[in-house]
């Protein structure tokens, strides 16, 4: 049986297709057919589209939202040790006299709260 | 048998099929519908084997077609599309012929061609396409569909194996086994004729 051969018998083959009946593809408006298949998968395809970019902007604000929760919990730490370090809540004064980067400066500012100081601050800098 | 061949022409039809069925994942109508054309006269003839009507190939084709599409994202892309296309089409198939519970209807030629022959010829070709088709429907359905499938459809003998899901040596096997009773019909009445 290994050596079956797997080409098409020259002899059964078209007497096969007599006694059994070849299938009618001449007889099929193979167009119209493609035309029906189309009509029909057509909203299956779309309703896809649009759950792919729902999914894709889903992905892209959780994506967002996440780098956002992450960036404000490390500001907090940061902002929570720096206080540690100058008291619950540091003046202006005590903050402007640490020893801080920009970066820190501009947290330990953004979490001190004081902000009409703040605002003096930065109205003076302009002032100059 | 058809083929590929009349597959769209558009800017798709060089596309590996790969592409195309990603793109379609994408929402691409135009690249399913490459597909649809690549593979809709096979799956019509395998569905026309099974169903032995025309209008009902034509409708199970639409339908599988709509399958393919709804379950697109489960299809393996480093497989063929075509032998998972036909399985869908096998598998509507054989629903469709346990939920009308009807025999298959083979479209049998009412006439026989005699160009050319005798009528003592005729009536011989007569006889043993009679006798071909009494031992044709004493074959196991399966082993019936394999030969029919590669002898007259033009499967070959891997895709056969992926639609009906089994191992190719069996396929090797059943249509060893169709050939041998065929054949002996065949020389049965060529010994009876000589």
């Amino acid at each position: 049986v290994k050596d079956e051969s797997m080409e098409r018998d020259p002899e059964l083959g078209p007497l096969l297709a007599k006694v059994s009946g070849e299938a009618p593809v001449e007889d099929v408006d193979w167009e119209q057919l493609r035309r029906r298949i189309d009509g029909s998968t057509a909203i299956l395809i779309l309703s896809a589209r649009k759950a792919r970019r729902r999914m894709r902007a889903f992905i892209g604000t959780a994506m967002a939202a996440s780098v956002a929760l992450l960036f404000m919990v490390t500001r907090s730490g940061d902002v929570g040790s720096r206080e540690g370090a100058l008291g619950a809540n540091p003046t202006i004064e005590e903050i402007l006299a640490s020893d801080v980067s920009d970066d820190e400066l501009r947290a330990l500012l953004a979490g001190g709260g004081d902000v009409e100081a703040l605002l003096l601050l930065a109205a003076s800098e302009n002032e100059l | 048998v058809p083929t590929e061949a009349s597959a769209g022409v558009g800017r798709w039809s060089e596309t590996p099929e790969r592409e195309l069925i990603e793109a379609a994942r994408q929402g691409d109508n135009s690249a399913f519908d490459e597909l649809v054309c690549r593979h809709m006269r096979r799956a019509f003839v395998l569905a026309h084997r099974l169903l032995g009507q025309k209008e009902d190939a034509e409708d199970l084709v639409q339908d599988a077609f709509v399958a393919a599409i709804k379950n697109i994202d489960r299809f393996d892309t480093r497989r063929h599309f075509g032998p998972w296309m036909m399985r869908i089409v096998f598998n509507r198939a054989m629903n469709l012929r346990k939920s009308r519970a009807r025999r298959r209807t083979e479209q049998i030629p009412e006439t026989v061609a005699m160009n050319g022959a005798s009528p003592l010829e005729a009536a011989e070709r007569s006889e043993l396409r009679d006798l071909l088709r009494r031992a044709l429907q004493k074959l196991p359905e399966r082993r019936r569909w394999i030969v029919e499938m590669f002898e007259v459809d033009g499967f070959s003998g891997p895709e056969i194996a992926a639609i009906l899901e089994m191992p190719e040596g069996t396929v090797r096997w059943e249509l060893h086994q169709a050939r041998a009773t065929l054949r002996s019909v065949l020389e049965s009445t060529t010994r009876r004729s000589t």
